[in-house]
């Protein structure tokens, strides 16, 4: 959609860059290459373009293996304790028929219930984007924010804590509680502050709700990533899915949809903040790349931010929201400004449809994949990590060809389930048995 | 996000004004990303002075909170035996075999 947009009309500033759906904004691309910005052939335009967002494509690679790294960490240390009741103890071979299709039946219907509950909320969603309630979902998601970064990350750290045998009281955990979770709310939803600083309180969200959903029993975990990366691939691309009809409200109004995305690079955002008026982050629970922050257990991640500037929305929208990926060294500061756009919106956005985004729905179904393989061997972690990599390269390669909103999640969920049964049943046998057995020497 | 380099004096001196009036409702870690932001800003000799008074003063902000929070802290651990049970009403997390 974007790439259409912003082929068509420069001063039709898209929401592209924002635009959930589309995690990569492609539209621009001959802007961002100079040499061959001004070549008309497709051919050549097309493969510079494939060429220069898979450049792109590994400045996401960074957060994600900090979101997995941190994810893996958290699993293994905070299930350390040898009173508790693992979750896994029940992957032996003794299991009786009843057992698996009992446990497979109740983590269907939790699945069920989950999928259910996050359409609801996208479609609220929709209905209070469509009818213009902005207060609400910013309300809406600067809560959840908050609820997940107070409240989550308050239990994981004091389990962290119970299990390293530190003691806190109650004034240092409530000071460092409260600085965290405020300044985290202004890292997110301020869009003059920081880009690091957004980007690492998005990772720390993330990992939170990953770890929150990892507390669900093993076998409602899967169910539940598949239903989900169902769910996405009907919500993006069918007519009635309630993704579609936000990034087609959007995109008829011209506005930017609400959503926390996750933008990795850096934002040269020409505009001063005058022009800047209200914004909100959003998590956008559409575009193709994100995915619904909507779960069960309401918590959102979604913020929504919209700017409304003197030339209206767009731009801002954009910049603002989450980190907006921006490619330094190709910055459409060359061609663009050279071709004396006056306004700065038309400039930030030349800056910005060269950004990748990634929606945080994304990062956190991918680390509750990892999470769950974090409780197996190091083998399968690496192979799903790769074929997490695999499978988003793969996803947008095919935006880029395609130029229209895709979801990110399936591929990639695909690809990463089919590695971890692989992994984690044959593959760690035959590497630790080749080792032992001493068909590998090292 | 902008830039830093592309926005102006007076947007950065806004900027850092409103972090470090920020900070004063008990936010010494916003006092903290205001020296980490313009930090780089400060040093350059085109600084406007105000810019460098106010990461100063969040500077200074910032490292007595800290000091304050870690000794109270340090304090807290090595008394917590000793207070005994005004200790207990306090403490959110009591490690096991004290």
């Amino acid at each position: 959609m974007q790439a259409e947009n912003s082929d068509s009309s420069d001063d039709q500033l898209p929401l592209l860059p924002n635009v959930p759906e589309l995690d990569v904004h492609i539209l621009d691309e001959p802007s961002n290459e100079s040499p061959s910005v001004l070549s008309n052939d497709p051919a050549t335009r097309l493969r510079d373009l494939v060429r220069f967002y898979m450049n792109q494509l590994t400045l996401l690679f960074y957060p994600l293996l900090v979101t997995f790294g941190l994810i893996c960490w958290l699993e293994t240390t905070l299930n350390m304790d040898p009173l508790q009741e693992s979750g896994e103890s029940n992957t032996d071979e003794d299991i009786s028929m009843g057992d698996i299709m009992e446990q497979l039946g109740s983590s269907i219907i939790y699945a069920l219930s989950m999928v259910l509950g996050i359409a609801m909320i996208t479609m609220m969603f929709v209905l209070c984007f469509k009818y213009r309630f902005y207060k609400v979902m910013f309300l809406w998601l600067g809560f959840s924010v908050l609820s997940i970064l107070g409240v989550t990350v308050s239990t994981i750290w004091i389990e962290l804590m119970e299990i390293f045998n530190l003691p806190i009281d109650w004034i240092t955990f409530v000071a460092c509680m409260w600085n965290f979770s405020v300044v985290g709310i202004i890292a997110i939803f301020w869009s003059d502050g920081p880009l690091w600083l957004q980007q690492a309180y998005l990772i720390f969200i993330s990992t939170a709700t990953a770890i929150s959903l990892l507390r669900l029993p093993p076998w409602t975990v899967w169910t539940v990533l598949v239903a989900i990366a169902v769910y996405d691939v009907f919500a993006v691309l069918c007519p009635g899915g309630p993704l579609k009809l936000l990034l087609d409200i959007a995109e008829e109004r011209d506005e930017d949809v609400p959503a926390l995305i996750y933008t990795a690079g850096m934002a040269s955002l020409e505009n001063t903040s005058e022009t800047i008026g209200i914004y909100h982050t959003e998590e956008t629970p559409c575009a193709s790349s994100s995915k619904k922050p909507w779960t069960l257990f309401n918590k959102k991640k979604s913020g929504y931010e919209r700017i409304i500037g003197e030339e209206g929305d767009v731009e801002n929208s954009i910049n603002t929201n989450s980190v907006n990926t921006h490619i330094i060294h190709n910055s459409s500061d060359g061609p663009f400004i050279q071709e004396g756009r006056e306004s700065e919106s038309e400039v930030l956005q030349e800056e910005d449809w060269n950004s990748v985004k990634l929606g945080l729905g994304d990062f956190i179904f991918y680390g509750v994949l990892i999470g769950r393989a974090a409780a197996t061997d190091a083998i399968t972690v690496c192979s799903c990590i790769i074929s997490i990599f695999t499978g988003l390269s793969l996803t947008i390669l095919i935006l880029t060809v395609k130029q229209q909103p895709l979801p990110a999640l399936p591929i990639s969920i695909l690809f990463g389930s089919l590695t971890y049964a692989i992994g984690s049943y044959i593959t760690t046998n035959m590497v630790i048995h080749s080792l032992v057995d001493g068909v590998i020497i090292i | 996000m902008p830039k830093l380099d592309k926005m102006s004096n007076d947007e950065l001196i806004t900027i850092s004004k409103k972090m470090f009036y920020g900070g004063f409702a008990f936010l010494p870690f916003l006092w903290l990303v205001n020296v980490m932001y313009f930090f780089t800003m400060c040093r350059k000799s085109t600084a406007p002075p105000a810019l460098r008074k106010y990461v100063l003063m969040s500077l200074a902000g910032c490292i007595l909170s800290f000091i304050a929070l870690t000794t109270w802290y340090a304090v807290f651990v090595n008394k917590r035996v000793q207070w005994g049970q005004s200790a207990d009403t306090i403490t959110v997390v009591i490690p096991k075999g004290v």
